[in-house]
C-alpha cells in the first residue's frame, strides 16, 4: 500500500500526538482520543479503504530475534489473543494460561502468579530485556501494567528456572514481546486501529498505530486511550474499580549496512485515578517513560551468527492517596478524625545486555552479560485532622518509604544446546553479583536484637539448569529438566518501610540482611502429537525453595503499624524451606467438520515448612504457634478450562463456547489467616469474524450466567473480610482494522 | 487416558492428606492477666448518672474513662524485675470496650513469688510519639501536635453541675502539657512542653507464679481519688477543659498517686 495525499493529510492529526509536550495535559489528551481520534480514524479508513484490498506487495523482513530459551516448559500468548481480549490488561490475559493466575486488587493491573511464584520470584521483562521498577509498594503497578497491551505482539511464559538470558529467574519468566517496526522493500505506510468497548466495566479502549518505512529506515508510532468505569459483580453490587490510561510510543528502525540493525524506541504511559478497593489507597498518578536502543548484527557463515547489544531506561513516577475513601473527607466511626495519606515514589531502572549467538554443527551457544541498576525513593505524608473542643487540629507526619534505595545486578550467562537426531540436550548457567543499599536512617533494635540497621548487602548468585528431550517414536517427546534459580531480595523486601504490601493487611518492613532465595526445581514434560488424536501435553513439576522470603510478625513492643487498618507489622525474613508441586495438562483435539476443542487443567500445591503465627483472645495477642507444613498463601485451586470452537463461513467466522471449572480452595495458609474460597463455573461466549484482511471483529459475552464469584487470589476489600469480586456479565466488542 | 485420570486422582488425594501441624510455643513460667475495674467511693462506677459528689462538693457524673498504662513490671522476692514487653508494653483500657478491661499479658513470667507491680500511667517520652497508633480505639486518644503531640494518657469525660445549677461537660484529660510565655494560652506562645506521665507502684500479696499457672491481678482505678488527695479538685475552679492548663494537669497528676489499688490476686 502506498501513501496517498489524503492519507498524509489524515496522518497529521495522529502525528499531533507525537508533537505534544513530553508531560501531556491529560485532559487535553483525553479530549483528543474521545473526539478527534474517531474522526481521524474514519478519515484514514476512508482514504485507505480504496486500497485496502490491494495490499499484496508488502514484504515484512523479520527483525532479529535475539532471545530464545530452549526450555519446553513454555507457553505463548499470541497477538491474535491480545487483539481479541475483551479487557486490555496483560495480567488478565496471562490468567488464561494454564498454571498462571493473578492477584486482583482493582479493575486493572492484575499481578501474575505462576505456579505459586509471584512478585520478584518471577522475572517480567519486555522486548530485549527491558525491566521496569514499579513505583508502588502495594504493587498497584506490576511490571505488566506499564506496557500498553496493544503494543505487545506476544507474551512468552517460561515456567521454572529455565531461562537465564534475560536476567535472574527463580520461578519463571514472563516476556512481553513488544511491537518492532520492520523494513519494507519500498516506502510504505500502514496503520492499525483497534477499538474495543465493553459493558461491565463500561468503557472503551482506542488504539492507533502508524507504521511504515523503506529498506533502510522504518518506523512505528502509536497511541492509545482507555477509560473504564466501575464494574458490577454478579449480584449487581458496584465495585469501585474505575481507571483511565493513556499511552503513546514511537519506534524507529535503521539498517546502517546489510545485516546490521538499530532500533530505538520510546514509550510513555500515563495512568490516572486508578481505583484499588482492595488496597488502602488508590493510584492517582502514574507516569512511565521507557526508552530502549537495540543493535543487532547478523553474520553469514562462521561460528558467530549474531551479536546483540541493548540498552534501556525506565522511569516511573507514582502517586497514590486515599482521596476516594470516606476517611479522607469525613469522620468515619470508630475514627474521630480525618485520616489522609499521600505517597509519592520515583523509581527507575537502567540496564543493558550483550549477547552472542554461536553455532557450530549441532552445537549452539548463547552467551553474554547484562547489567541492571534500579533505584527507588519516596515518602508518605499522613495527616490527621481532629476536632478537639471545637478547635480543629492538624497533625502531619512525613515518613520515607524508600530513601535512595539502590540495587545493582550484573550477570554473566550462557545457554548451550545440542541437537541430535532424536535427542536434544540443553544446559544453561548464570552468575550474578547483586549489591543493594539505601540511605535509611531507621534503626530498630530491642534486647540487642537488630531488626533494621545497616542497609548494604551484596551477594554472588549462581543459577544453572540442564534438560534433555527425547523423541520416542514419531509422535511422543519426553523431556526432563532440572534447575536451580537464585534471586536476591528486591528493593521492597530489603527496604520498604511500613506499608501494606502483602496478602494480609499487615504493614511490612524490609530487611536489608535477607539472604537470596534458591529454587531447586525439576520438570517432566510429555508431548504427544498425532494428526488423528490431537495434541496432548502433560507437565509435572516439583520445586523446593530454600530461604523462602516471607513476612514474620514483629511484636508491637518493637514497632507499631503506620498504615490505618494494619493490625501489626511484619518483617520480611528468610523462613526456611517451601515446596511447590503440581501439574498442567493441555489437550487440543484435531478439527472435525469445523469443530475443535481445547482443554487445559492445572493444579498447584504449595507448603511452607515452618511458619509462626500469633493467636488471639479478645483481640489481644496471647501467644504464638509454630505451624509445620502450612499451606502456601495465594495458591490458585485446581482448574479445568475448555474451549469449543466452531469455524465456518470459509473459515472467516468462528464461534467459541468456553467454560472454566474452578475448584474450591481449602488448602489455605493458617499463618496468613487465609480463608477458604468456594469453587465456581463460568461460561463465556465469543464470536470472531475476519471480514477481510483489513477488518476483523470480535464480540462476546463473559460470565454469561452473571455468576457472582471471586478468584482465590483476589485480595480482600479494605475494611472488610470480603474478597474483591470479579465482574458479572460483560458484553464486549472489538474492532480491528489493519491497512 | 483412564490411567492418567487415576494417577491424577491419586496425586490429588496425596496432597489432600497433608495436614499442617500446629505446635504451641512454651516457655517456662506462668502467665498473668491484668484486670481493671473502676470504682467511685469504693463502689463500681455507674456511668452517666449525675449523683456523685466530690470533696469540693461538685455534683458530677462520669461518661467515659479511657487511658493507657505502659512499661509494666513485676518485682519478685529477690528484687528481680519481670518486664512485660515481649509483645507490647502498652495497654489501652476503655470502660466502653469490655475486651480492653482484661489485659491478657503475652509475656511468660518466671516462676517465683512477686511482691509488687509497677507501671507508667500514660506513656513515657520514648513511647508517646504521634502516629504510633493508627487504628481505633487507640488512635482516638490523639493529642494534637501543637500541644505536644502523642496521645492522651487519660480521657475522663463527664459532667458537673456548676453554681448556676447547669450541667456542664468536663474533659479531665491528661497528656503532654505546655509552657506558655506570659498569661496567654495561645498556641503561638508555647515555649516548651511537660511530660505528665507518672509511675505507679503497688504492693502484691505474695503472688506465687508457677510453671503454666495463670494469675489474675485485679486492679481498681478509684475515680474519686482524682479529685481529692492531696489536692481538692474543684471543677468550678479548673473548668471543664485542662489540656492547655499545665497547672491543672500537674494538680491532676499529683492526685494520681493513690488512684490505683490492688483488689485481689487470684
Amino acid at each position: 500500500m502506498y501513501v496517498t495525499k489524503n492519507s498524509i493529510l489524515s496522518l497529521k492529526g495522529v502525528l499531533l500526538l507525537v508533537k505534544m509536550k513530553i508531560t501531556p495535559n491529560f485532559r487535553a489528551l483525553e479530549m483528543f482520543f474521545r473526539r478527534v481520534l474517531p474522526v481521524i480514524t474514519c478519515l484514514i479508513n476512508l482514504s485507505f479503504g480504496v486500497y485496502a484490498q490491494a495490499v499484496t506487495d508488502t514484504i515484512n523482513l523479520s527483525s532479529v530475534e535475539i532471545v530464545g530459551s530452549i526450555s519446553p516448559v513454555r507457553f505463548a500468548i499470541k497477538k491474535s489473543a491480545v487483539d481479541l481480549a475483551p479487557l486490555p490488561d496483560i495480567g488478565v490475559l496471562l490468567r488464561s494460561s494454564p498454571g498462571v493466575s493473578g492477584i486482583r486488587k482493582g479493575g486493572s493491573a492484575v499481578d501474575p502468579v505462576i505456579r505459586g511464584f509471584r512478585f520478584s520470584q518471577l522475572a517480567v521483562v519486555a522486548g530485549n530485556g527491558i525491566k521496569v521498577e514499579g513505583g508502588c509498594p502495594n504493587r498497584m503497578d506490576p511490571v505488566t501494567s506499564h506496557f500498553e497491551s496493544d503494543d505487545i505482539e506476544s507474551v512468552e511464559i517460561i515456567k521454572g528456572p529455565y531461562s537465564f538470558t534475560l536476567g535472574p529467574s527463580l520461578g519463571g519468566l514472563v516476556r512481553l514481546k513488544l511491537y518492532k517496526p520492520s523494513p519494507y522493500d519500498n516506502f510504505q505506510v500502514h496503520a492499525k486501529f483497534r477499538t474495543s468497548v465493553s459493558s461491565n466495566p463500561a468503557g472503551y479502549n482506542q488504539y492507533v498505530r502508524i507504521n511504515g518505512g523503506s529498506q533502510r529506515v522504518y518506523f512505528g508510532i502509536s497511541g492509545s486511550y482507555k477509560s473504564f468505569g466501575d464494574y458490577r459483580d454478579g449480584n449487581g453490587t458496584r465495585v469501585s474499580a474505575a481507571f483511565s490510561k493513556f499511552n503513546y510510543g514511537a519506534a524507529l528502525g535503521f539498517i546502517p549496512r546489510e545485516n546490521h540493525e538499530v532500533i530505538l524506541s520510546l514509550y510513555r504511559n500515563y495512568g490516572r485515578d486508578i481505583r484499588y478497593p482492595a488496597l488502602p489507597m488508590d493510584e492517582i498518578v502514574d507516569n512511565t517513560t521507557i526508552v530502549s536502543a537495540d543493535y543487532h548484527v547478523k553474520f553469514m557463515g562462521g561460528i558467530i551468527r549474531k551479536l546483540d547489544v541493548s540498552f534501556y531506561n525506565s522511569d516511573v513516577y507514582h502517586e497514590m492517596d486515599n482521596r476516594f475513601r470516606p476517611a479522607y473527607s469525613q469522620v468515619v466511626a470508630p475514627y474521630k478524625g480525618l485520616m489522609q495519606a499521600v505517597a509519592k515514589v520515583d523509581a527507575a531502572n537502567t540496564g543493558g545486555r550483550f549477547e552472542a549467538h554461536l553455532v557450530t554443527g549441532n552445537h549452539e551457544l548463547r552467551a553474554g552479560a547484562d547489567l541492571e541498576a534500579a533505584g527507588k525513593s519516596g515518602g508518605r505524608v499522613t495527616t490527621m485532622i481532629m476536632n478537639m473542643n471545637g478547635i480543629e487540629t492538624t497533625s502531619v507526619k512525613n515518613t520515607n518509604l524508600w530513601k535512595n534505595a539502590r540495587l545493582l545486578n550484573s550477570g554473566l550467562f550462557g545457554e548451550y544446546s545440542l541437537q541430535l537426531k532424536k535427542l536434544k540436550f540443553v544446559a544453561s548457567a548464570r552468575l550474578d553479583y547483586n549489591v543493594a543499599s539505601s540511605r535509611d536512617t531507621l534503626r530498630l533494635l530491642k534486647n540487642e536484637q537488630v531488626y533494621f540497621d545497616e542497609t548494604r548487602s551484596d551477594y554472588v548468585n549462581f543459577s544453572a539448569n540442564a534438560g534433555i528431550s527425547k523423541q520416542i517414536g514419531q509422535n511422543i517427546t519426553l523431556s526432563i529438566f532440572a534447575g536451580r534459580g537464585m534471586r536476591s531480595p528486591d528493593l521492597t523486601e530489603r527496604f520498604i518501610k511500613y506499608l501494606v504490601v502483602g496478602y494480609d493487611n499487615y504493614d511490612y518492613l524490609g530487611n536489608p540482611k535477607l539472604l537470596p532465595e534458591k529454587n531447586y526445581q525439576t520438570d517432566v514434560i510429555l508431548n504427544v502429537n498425532t494428526i488423528k488424536a490431537g495434541k496432548l501435553t502433560l507437565s509435572g513439576y516439583y520445586s523446593m525453595v530454600q530461604d523462602f522470603i516471607s513476612g514474620v510478625i514483629l511484636p508491637a513492643s518493637v514497632t507499631t503499624p503506620k498504615t490505618m487498618g494494619a493490625p501489626g507489622v511484619k518483617q520480611f525474613m528468610n523462613t526456611g524451606n517451601a515446596w511447590f508441586t503440581g501439574f498442567e495438562a493441555t489437550y487440543l483435539t484435531p478439527e472435525y467438520k469445523g469443530f475443535n476443542a481445547d482443554i487445559a487443567a492445572s493444579f498447584t500445591y504449595g507448603i511452607h515448612e515452618k511458619t509462626i503465627r500469633n493467636y488471639f483472645e479478645n483481640g489481644q495477642v496471647i501467644g504464638t504457634q509454630q505451624i509445620r507444613d502450612d499451606a502456601m498463601q495465594e495458591i490458585a485451586p485446581f482448574e479445568v478450562r475448555t474451549v469449543l470452537n466452531y469455524t465456518f463461513y470459509h473459515r472467516k467466522m468462528q464461534a467459541s463456547f468456553s467454560s472454566r471449572f474452578v475448584a474450591a480452595q481449602r488448602h489455605v495458609s493458617l499463618s496468613y489467616y487465609e480463608s477458604a474460597t468456594p469453587g465456581f463455573v463460568l461460561i463465556n461466549l465469543a464470536y470472531d469474524y475476519k471480514f477481510n484482511k483489513t477488518v476483523h471483529m470480535a464480540a462476546g459475552i463473559q460470565n454469561l450466567l452473571n455468576k457472582p464469584y471471586y478468584e482465590h487470589l483476589n485480595r480482600r476489600i479494605v475494611g472488610t473480610t470480603d474478597k474483591l469480586p470479579e465482574p458479572g456479565r460483560n458484553f464486549y466488542l472489538n474492532l480491528i482494522i489493519v491497512i | 487416558m483412564r490411567h492418567l485420570i487415576r494417577a491424577l486422582t491419586l496425586l490429588l488425594l496425596l496432597f489432600a492428606a497433608c495436614e499442617p501441624e500446629i505446635i504451641e510455643s512454651h516457655k517456662n513460667g506462668g502467665r498473668i492477666v491484668l484486670e481493671f475495674s473502676h470504682l467511685v467511693d469504693g463502689k463500681a462506677l455507674i456511668a452517666d448518672s449525675l449523683f456523685y459528689v466530690n470533696k469540693a462538693g461538685n455534683q458530677y457524673e462520669i461518661n467515659e474513662v479511657k487511658y493507657f498504662i505502659s512499661d509494666v513490671y513485676l518485682v519478685n522476692r529477690n528484687g528481680k524485675k519481670a518486664f512485660i514487653d515481649d509483645q507490647t508494653a502498652i495497654h489501652y483500657y476503655d470502660i466502653d470496650i469490655p475486651s480492653t478491661l482484661d489485659w491478657n499479658v503475652f509475656d511468660t513470667i518466671e516462676e517465683g513469688v512477686y511482691d509488687s507491680i509497677s507501671f507508667i500511667f500514660g506513656l513515657n517520652e520514648q513511647r508517646n510519639i504521634s502516629f504510633a497508633f493508627v487504628n481505633p480505639p487507640e488512635v482516638n486518644m490523639f493529642w494534637p501536635d501543637i500541644l505536644g503531640g502523642g496521645y492522651h494518657y487519660l480521657m475522663l469525660n463527664g459532667k458537673w453541675k456548676n453554681p448556676q445549677n447547669t450541667t456542664t461537660p468536663f474533659d479531665f484529660h491528661l497528656g503532654i502539657g505546655q509552657r506558655y510565655s506570659g498569661t496567654s494560652t495561645s498556641v503561638d506562645s508555647i515555649t516548651g512542653y511537660v511530660h505528665n506521665y507518672f509511675k505507679v507502684t503497688l504492693p502484691l500479696p505474695a503472688m506465687q507464679i508457677e510453671n503454666n499457672s495463670l494469675r489474675t491481678i485485679s486492679l481498681a482505678m478509684n475515680i474519686d481519688s482524682w479529685f481529692k488527695t492531696p489536692n481538692t479538685w474543684d471543677f468550678n475552679t479548673w473548668g471543664g477543659y485542662i489540656m492547655q492548663n499545665q497547672q491543672a494537669m500537674q494538680t491532676a497528676k499529683e492526685n494520681g498517686f493513690d488512684v490505683f489499688t490492688v483488689i485481689s490476686v487470684r
